[in-house]
């Protein structure tokens, strides 16, 4: 019985949550990225290379290891659309009742959190390669303009392995990067009973961790602090500047403790959580 | 003196917001076996607070409630059994009611098809509509928030200002409704403003004013 009620209850957030529009704005902002990445790939791959022109996951690499793309433009758009789902408006309230437990309810918002997520990074990265693979082929090999550090400037990536290892390992810390201030947000949002708190408080975040970026120069830091700084863990930064120096492992230490402490925190703070009177009606 | 079992009990109930102090030592016995309560009161005296804190929504600063013999916040976070539509209904306003009524049915895992379509009758409600809740009026709406809440056949009902935005002839319908439910042994705690809608419904009535519970009809 409770499993079939937790199925009803993510059925239930989707069907809320996703069929709104603004839930196109990650298609859109993923095809704008890709039409743009494809262009700066074939810019800066012409004068060097003689053979293989760029290949997509090098597109795919650039644009979502830029620092201004990760934290001004993907990461603040995931925060927009993950900021509302708590407080529970009334008709959320009603399926409180029904589900008649708290520790579900939140059991409920986290694993929607992580499906959200990952709608998220397979809508954005999706619509991404649409313009890019008319353009270039996937490889699972740099090409020559890659190579060159001088063209598309993949430094670190082909540095430390392949395209497709490159891949993985951004599209991985973005993912549990952003489902960790995902969950975040919604604790801010619970205990303020304010929607744009959570939303502020990620702006925030990602704010002082770009300022961070700037102010760190190569990326890391110095001794024990850079792991406490977030910029350090939620990029990849395959590219020469900045440049990744602590070790992946620490990464995912991270980021394992931080969505320790969320779900421990969150399961806290939803027994003690009041449901006032929220009148919202949506777009 | 009333033997049935208590349905809800309120043991010495307060509620404040930091300096605040919104009602306290707020007392109730309600049976089970049938009744209608009503509580009226200004706005803003914590009428509507009061019912969210029976429901388990928010949690009272000091005081005890409870449900069917069950604490709630300590031996269940909701009470069991218990309906509820406390301030502005909510809905999933791209869904027909029918569909509205269907997602919280699947939550809740009690009812079936027939019981929806029983009480989209009930509350006067087209179950062949499938226009989307954001085309309904208000009337329409709240007709549903009844709906939402008689959903599971409660034994416990509460509900908060229940004819409010609903036209004067859907008063009637409501009336009957709650009356028939009450004589089929629901038991209903509902707050209003309307003292004619208080005399024709409850069988005891209180005020809630001056952050104070008191019997209104010498109960």
């Amino acid at each position: 019985m409770k499993k079939m009620k937790f199925t009803a209850f993510l059925k239930y957030q989707s069907a809320y949550y996703f069929f709104r529009w603004r839930w196109l704005l990650p298609i859109v902002v993923g095809l704008s990225l890709g039409y743009w990445a494809q262009n700066v790939v074939s810019v800066l791959s012409m004068p060097v290379s003689n053979g293989l022109q760029g290949n997509a996951l090098e597109a795919f690499i650039w644009a979502f290891g830029k620092p201004e793309i990760v934290y001004f433009v993907v990461s603040i758009l995931y925060i927009y659309l993950l900021s509302d789902l708590l407080p529970e408006n009334a008709y959320g309230q009603q399926v409180l009742l029904r589900l008649r437990s708290r520790k579900t309810w939140w059991l409920g918002k986290t694993s929607f959190v992580f499906l959200s997520t990952l709608v998220y990074a397979f809508l954005l990265m999706g619509s991404f390669f649409i313009p890019v693979l008319v353009k270039y082929p996937l490889s699972g090999e740099w090409s020559t303009a890659g190579l060159n550090n001088y063209g598309i400037g993949l430094g670190y990536s082909i540095k430390n392995g392949t395209p497709v290892q490159a891949f993985w390992s951004i599209l991985s810390f973005l993912f549990v990067g952003w489902f960790a201030i995902g969950l975040l947000i919604q604790i801010v949002n619970l205990i303020s009973q304010r929607r744009w708190m959570g939303f502020i408080g990620g702006v925030f975040l990602i704010v002082c961790a770009s300022l961070g970026d700037i102010a760190g120069g190569a990326i890391g830091g110095n001794g024990i602090n850079s792991f406490f700084l977030l910029q350090n863990h939620l990029e990849f930064t395959p590219l020469w500047a900045p440049m990744r120096i602590i070790p992946e492992i620490y990464s995912w230490l991270f980021w394992a403790i931080w969505i320790l402490i969320c779900l421990g925190l969150g399961f806290f703070v939803c027994k003690k959580a009041s449901f006032f009177s929220i009148d919202r009606q949506e777009d | 003196m009333d033997k049935r079992l208590p349905i809800l009990e309120l043991h010495q109930i307060k509620k404040s917001f930091k300096k605040t102090l919104i009602f306290e030592d707020i007392d109730l016995l309600i049976s089970s076996g049938g009744s209608i309560t009503g509580i009226i009161g200004p706005n803003g005296a914590g009428k509507s607070m009061l019912l969210r804190i029976i429901c388990g929504l928010i949690k009272p600063t000091c005081g005890d409630v409870v449900v069917l013999g069950s604490h709630v916040g300590v031996d269940c976070d909701f009470p069991p059994k218990t309906g509820a539509l406390i301030d502005i209904p909510g809905f999933l306003p791209a869904y027909s009611a029918e569909k509205n009524l269907k997602i919280l049915a699947d939550i809740g895992g009690k009812v079936d098809q027939k019981r929806i379509d029983e009480v989209l009758s009930i509350v006067g409600l087209d179950k062949k509509n499938t226009q989307p809740v954001s085309t309904y009026s208000v009337g329409m709406r709240k007709r549903l928030g009844i709906a939402q809440a008689v959903l599971e056949e409660p034994e416990l009902l509460l509900l908060d200002e229940p004819t409010d935005s609903i036209d004067q002839a859907g008063w009637k319908n409501v009336y009957e409704y709650l009356i028939q439910l009450k004589e089929m042994g629901t038991t209903i705690l509902l707050t209003s403003n309307n003292m004619d809608e208080i005399t024709i419904l409850c069988d005891r009535t209180y005020l809630l004013d001056q952050q104070h519970l008191t019997a209104v009809d010498g109960d």
